[in-house]
């Protein structure tokens, strides 16, 4: 399993890609949305990425703000959902 | 008694205060403010406005995101008689100054994290004597203009200031929109107009005293801005968002708040379709959905009706030029799947050949509209003023030629096949092909750049820019990409660069857009 700081790294590296910005620009606690980084579309597309990529499913209970903000917070939600995933089976 | 109707833009505010004073007339960011709040404001506005020089039919822009102080700005301009102007607060300074040198502003509402750009494009403006921020803000005063918080200017009103005498024909607004030369015009409304356009749009709304209207869209766009003056006209309430960019945010806010309307565009559904997808996310207090700016794709209905399973879709199009031209009622969805409706109430349509004949139902037209919602003309710009505006058959009246392509089918009800312009379309925003090539222009070593908009479900139109360059390796799409979100509003932003060793021309040296296009399908059939 993967651990946060992994995770950290992947979605700042998706955030990079898909934003245009660099690297500088950006760091674990900017907020993304606020800032103007993200958008409406790169919403969804952050949550197609975290699906594809950690094997989760968000729900609309998971919509939160605190969940999306900032590369941290996607980052906190996303561990959260595997280690609650990872219970189940268990 | 018999009860005089409404006759001006600010008189809705003053007759929705009187009947209901305490009444909420805007949320924003957790805040209920009342009518009595918004009136005395605005007045209070008004007179500082008037008191500092503002005459009627002077220019004052609005530079800022959707706030409260957005909407008591826009009734105290129009109850001192100033003609306002709202700008996108994503504008950057060339074009911005570009908006504020033509319309010949006087004053600017601005808020402080604003201040930078704007302080960039009032270099060389003679016009501006004033600029008013919102936001606690300390200003370095070295310029001679006069920096006023906004909070003072409405704080207490000067009651011997006398409100001037405005007519129905003053001028109310000049909204700025996409012109296809790359600059912007302003298309001149009159208090007239914009009265007799809130009543219709709130007719065929069936809109109600009860109404919540959650305003996602930036109130510079007219489609923004008609929600604020009918949630004032009816007496309704607003629900101030910024934009829609974080979406669970709105989703939270829609939770808490239970506004009954929901005024977006198919980028903005696209969106909340994909959640609604993945989350199975449901807006049950939502009565009324509406769409224009980009056609409404059909096969977003089926989802729309799970997203919001209590509500009217009402399927609308329009232009700036008139605001809005027709709307589907809702009941007929279903039966008419393709068409945008009818005329809205109190106008009329017609379809034209080039030649000005009428066509036969079924047959393509250049649509005509005809109606109190009509614009007065571009400001300060006679001729373009005269490619829209035609002679109508009663001697002076100008009709609106909108340069979209349309059909009628035998009931009347019309279906749009397609614009006339090289303007873009997308995300509900209209873009110039032009204006976004003279942005990768300026990057140094630039050879040519075509700009074309390609269909596309959710943006309506895709924006695209070919370019060829001097020396290859120097630039490439991340590097054009960057200049362009630095020196472009984020809608205008090409989706897609694609770097070309040749731009393929027709015998005549024209640059072959049709050969653009067929590179395109090559190089993604995804988007064709």
């Amino acid at each position: 399993m993967e651990n946060t700081l992994q995770i950290q790294e992947k979605i700042k590296q998706f955030i990079l890609k898909t934003s245009y910005i660099s690297a500088d620009q950006v760091n674990n606690h900017t907020l993304l949305f606020q800032e103007g980084i993200m958008d409406s579309m790169g919403f969804i597309s952050i949550i197609d990425f975290i699906e594809d990529n950690f094997s989760i499913t968000t729900t609309s209970n998971d919509l939160l703000e605190s969940n999306f903000e900032s590369i941290n917070a996607i980052a906190n939600f996303v561990s959260l959902k595997i280690s609650v995933s990872e219970n189940c089976f268990t | 008694m018999i009860s005089i109707p409404q006759r001006l833009l600010g008189e809705a505010l003053e007759f929705s205060f009187r009947n209901h004073p305490l009444k909420t007339v805007a949320i924003y960011k957790d805040k209920e403010y009342s009518y009595t709040n918004l009136y005395e404001s605005a007045l209070n506005l008004s007179s500082y406005l008037i008191s500092n020089g503002i005459k009627k039919g002077d220019r004052v822009a609005l530079y800022m995101n959707n706030s409260w102080e957005s909407i008591v700005s826009i009734y105290g301009i129009t109850i001192a008689g100033g003609v306002f102007l709202v700008i996108n607060p994503q504008t950057k300074s060339n074009k911005l100054n570009f908006i504020l040198n033509d319309s010949g502003a006087k004053m600017i509402v601005t808020e402080s994290r604003l201040i930078d750009e704007l302080s960039i494009a009032l270099e060389g403006l003679q016009e501006i004597q004033q600029i008013i921020i919102s936001e606690n803000s300390q200003q370095n005063n070295n310029s001679g203009l006069k920096y006023t918080n906004f909070d003072k200017t409405i704080s207490d009103g000067n009651l011997s200031v006398e409100l001037p005498r405005i007519i129905p024909n003053d001028l109310a607004a000049l909204i700025y929109t996409s012109g296809s030369t790359g600059f912007p015009k302003g298309v001149m409304m009159t208090h007239q107009s914009m009265v007799f356009t809130s009543w219709s749009l709130i007719e065929y709304l069936r809109l109600t005293e009860n109404e919540r209207i959650i305003l996602v869209l930036p109130l510079a766009f007219d489609y923004g801005l008609y929600q604020l003056i009918m949630a004032i006209t009816i007496g309704g309430t607003l629900i101030i968002e910024q934009s829609f960019s974080f979406p669970p945010t709105i989703f939270r806010q829609i939770d808490l708040l239970k506004p009954t309307v929901f005024p977006g565009v198919p980028s903005l559904y696209a969106m909340m379709i994909a959640t609604h997808r993945k989350t199975g996310i449901t807006f049950d207090c939502i009565q009324k959905i509406t769409n224009t700016a980009a056609a409404l794709p059909e096969e977003f209905v089926t989802d729309l009706k799970k997203i919001f399973p209590n509500a009217f879709i009402f399927k609308m199009y329009g232009l700036t030029e008139c605001k809005r031209v027709c709307y589907l009622e809702p009941e007929l969805i279903d039966s008419k799947p393709n068409s945008v409706g009818k005329a809205i109430p109190g106008t009329e349509v017609f379809l034209l050949s080039p030649e000005g004949e009428p066509v036969s139902p079924g047959e393509a037209g250049i649509l005509h509209i005809r109606g109190p919602h009509v614009m007065a003309g571009y400001w300060k710009n006679e001729e373009l003023s005269r490619e829209m505006l035609k002679p109508g058959s009663i001697p002076g009246e100008r009709i609106l030629c909108a340069h979209d392509l349309f059909k009628m089918d035998e009931e009347g009800f019309l279906y749009f096949l397609g614009r006339n312009d090289d303007i873009i379309k997308t995300r509900g925003e209209k873009v110039s092909p032009v204006e976004v090539e003279n942005a990768i222009y300026k990057i140094e070593g630039i050879k040519e750049v075509v700009v074309i908009g390609m269909p596309e479900v959710i943006l309506g139109e895709s924006i695209i820019a070919f370019v060829t360059t001097y020396d290859h390796l120097l630039i490439n799409e991340t590097e054009i990409h960057r200049q362009c979100i630095a020196n472009l509003e984020a809608f205008m932003v090409p989706q897609k660069i694609i770097m070309l060793a040749k731009m393929p021309k027709s015998s005549n040296g024209k640059i072959d857009k049709a050969a653009l296009k067929k590179i395109l399908s090559i190089h993604d059939g995804r988007i064709i």
